[in-house]
């Protein structure tokens, strides 16, 4: 059972392995991304949260193509859905004492009232494709990308690095692809979530 | 709290609450080599554990509005606590900016990428070596060409001018107190905050770039003894490309220094009042995997000239050449391993082969 499990989650399209590796695995190892058993939408919910803390790596098409990842990937649901059922009896006892919370945590399990994200449209998900690709190649010329995304915390804070690193001699970022960073960065901080108008998250980052 | 201090910290926190936007940074690295064969070298370190060395650095970017920004930032290392970047940067245009302080000399493109965090081997290319460096006294090399971070009070002009949608031509103009010494540079004398003659310094360098490519020149000169009548020169070019998995980067270096012609006890009769040091590297970065960069590298440099007085090296060419293997390894985006191992060989002196390996953990936020 152990093996199909495997099978599974090696079947998922390596991409999304690569998504989720680059993006979720920034902050913290899998021992916390996958100690939770949640559904889809709780998923999304928590997703979201963490694109709270760092709106820049995680874009907002990510937070739907990672919950599904986590559900029908790596089968983070909760214990009483089939495919965690069939594991070892001691292990349903685990997950479900994971799925409760009791487990340490400073981040509240997000709640059925908590909004739910809305999927980004067509030119949303491509501008958010383009934006964060340019990133990753012109941002990572001088130094490695890990003291970055952690600091493009606010839109005015990442507006002003990308304007002060462009100008850096031999930066190799044009005018034009500023105005495609700033798109992005505009892209991922202003747009009004459904219903939150405080970011979920913030209050609990840890700063 | 001193009068100063209280004054700096109201200023900042006058400015974090009119809405400036404030960035934190900083570095932490601790790093140790072996030298293989009998009374191998040894380094400055500030833990008096021989050949381990640490650094750290922590920084302040204050981002006030209209263009303008503020930075800080202080590293302690073999030679006590030092101001690496204190300037205020105004942004006009793109093609013009100014930044005013203590500035990072644009000599070079490893000058930019100084912090541990920012490059991936365990040492630094000969060319900007310091005291990492095998024989680097002042009786045997005395150091590279511009020793990294190479630090100085100034003004400087910058800019970018579009060359099209992909490609740019980056300037950088500097006006700085320039480098310090008698018979050859003292870089530790160097950064001492007053100047010790009276002839500025020039730097520049000229970057054509696109998004995986860049090609660059750079240069400085000044006086640099007490009397102003000893020069250095440098001039150096780089160029970098990105393949896919692969990032090359080669730099050639070289200064021409006045000696000191009143100055005795040179080996041989001084002809010629100047030497000449040349320095280069190539190296790819290989990255394997998310986390894990093989590095391979080659560096050099050599020293044609009359030794100075009482050194180790006894003919007038005499150089040393590095071949290193290195693995750069993040744990996450915040802690990195970095481990290598080089073999030295000399030529035109009496040092021998050695074997070096090292290891460094490196800490950045
Ligand atoms: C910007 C940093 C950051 C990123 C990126 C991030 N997280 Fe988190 N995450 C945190 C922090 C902080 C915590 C709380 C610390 C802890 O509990 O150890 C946390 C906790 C969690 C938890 C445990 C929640 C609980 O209540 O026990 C899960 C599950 C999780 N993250 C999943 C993810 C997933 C999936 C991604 C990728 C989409 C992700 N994280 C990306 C910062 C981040
Ligand atoms: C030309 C080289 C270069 C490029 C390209 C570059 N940076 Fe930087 N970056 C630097 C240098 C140099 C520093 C300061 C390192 C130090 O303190 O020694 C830095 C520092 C930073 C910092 C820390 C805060 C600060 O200002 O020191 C952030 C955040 C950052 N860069 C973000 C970015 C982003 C985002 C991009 C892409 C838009 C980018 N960088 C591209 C050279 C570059």
């Amino acid at each position: 059972m152990l093996a199909l499990l495997v099978t599974l989650s090696l079947a998922a399209p390596p991409s999304t392995r690569l998504l989720y590796e680059q993006k979720c695995l920034y902050c913290h190892s899998e021992e916390v991304s996958e100690r939770v058993r949640l559904t889809e939408p709780q998923w999304r919910r928590l997703i979201e949260q963490m694109r709270q803390r760092a709106p820049v790596l995680i874009t907002r098409g990510d937070v739907f193509t990672l919950s599904r990842y986590m559900v029908n990937g790596l089968k983070l649901v909760p214990a009483q859905k089939p495919v965690v059922a069939v594991t070892k009896p001691d292990s349903l006892g685990a997950d479900l004492r994971l799925a409760d919370a009791g487990v340490p945590r400073d981040v509240p399990l997000p709640t059925p009232i908590d909004p739910l994200p809305e999927e980004p449209n067509a030119d949303e998900l491509a501008l958010a494709e383009e934006g964060f690709a340019l990133m990753q190649t012109r941002c990572s010329r001088c130094h490695t990308l890990g003291r970055v995304y952690g600091k493009l915390d606010t839109l005015e804070r990442s507006l002003n690095v990308i304007e002060r690193m462009s100008l850096k001699t031999g930066s190799g970022i044009t005018e034009d692809d500023l105005r495609v960073l700033e798109a992005y960065l505009r892209s991922q901080f202003e747009r009004p979530l459904q219903s939150a108008a405080e970011p979920v998250g913030r209050a609990t980052s840890p700063r | 709290m001193t009068p100063r201090l209280v004054v700096l910290t109201s200023l900042l926190v006058s400015t974090v609450s009119h809405g400036a936007d404030v960035i934190l940074a900083g570095s932490a690295s601790l790093d140790y080599r072996l030298v293989s064969g009998a009374a191998p070298p040894t380094n400055p370190s500030p833990l008096g554990i021989n050949g381990m060395t640490f650094e750290l650095a922590q920084k302040v970017v204050v981002d006030v509005g209209h263009g303008v920004s503020f930075t800080v930032k202080a590293c302690g290392g073999c030679h006590g606590l030092e101001v690496d970047q204190g300037f205020g940067e105004l942004h006009v245009r793109r093609f013009f900016n100014v930044r005013a302080g203590r500035l990072n000399v644009p000599v070079g493109e490893f000058t930019v990428r100084h912090d541990p965090t920012n490059f991936s081997t365990p040492s630094k290319p000969l060319p900007f070596a310091m005291g990492d460096m095998l024989q680097y006294g002042r009786s045997a090399f005395n150091l590279g060409i511009v020793p990294a971070p190479a630090v100085d009070n100034g003004v400087e002009v910058f800019g970018s001018l579009g060359l099209g949608k992909r490609v740019s031509l980056d300037y950088t103009v500097s006006l700085i107190k320039g480098l310090a010494g008698d018979n050859d540079l003292d870089f530790a004398r160097s950064r001492v905050w007053v100047d010790n003659n009276r002839t500025p310094a020039v730097a520049a360098r000229v970057v054509l770039t696109g998004p995986d490519w860049s090609f660059g020149a750079s240069g400085t000169a000044g006086a640099y003894d007490a009397k102003d009548s000893l020069w250095y020169a440098i001039a150096g070019v780089e160029a970098y490309a990105r393949l896919g998995i692969v990032t090359l980067r080669a730099e050639a270096l070289a200064r021409r220094t006045d000696l000191d012609a009143t100055a005795t006890g040179y080996p041989f009769q001084l002809i010629d009042a100047w030497f000449l040091k040349a320095g280069w590297y190539a190296q790819a970065d290989v990255q394997l995997h998310r986390l894990v960069t093989l590095v391979l590298r080659s560096d050099g440099l050599h020293r044609f000239g009359m030794p100075l007085p009482d050194s180790e090296l006894t003919t007038a060419s005499a150089g040393v050449q590095r071949q290193t293997v290195a693995a750069f390894v993040r744990a996450n985006d915040f802690v990195a391993f970095k481990a290598d191992y080089e073999l030295w060989t000399f030529t035109g002196t009496t040092f021998p082969l050695r074997h070096v390996g090292r290891v460094a953990l490196v800490l950045g936020y």
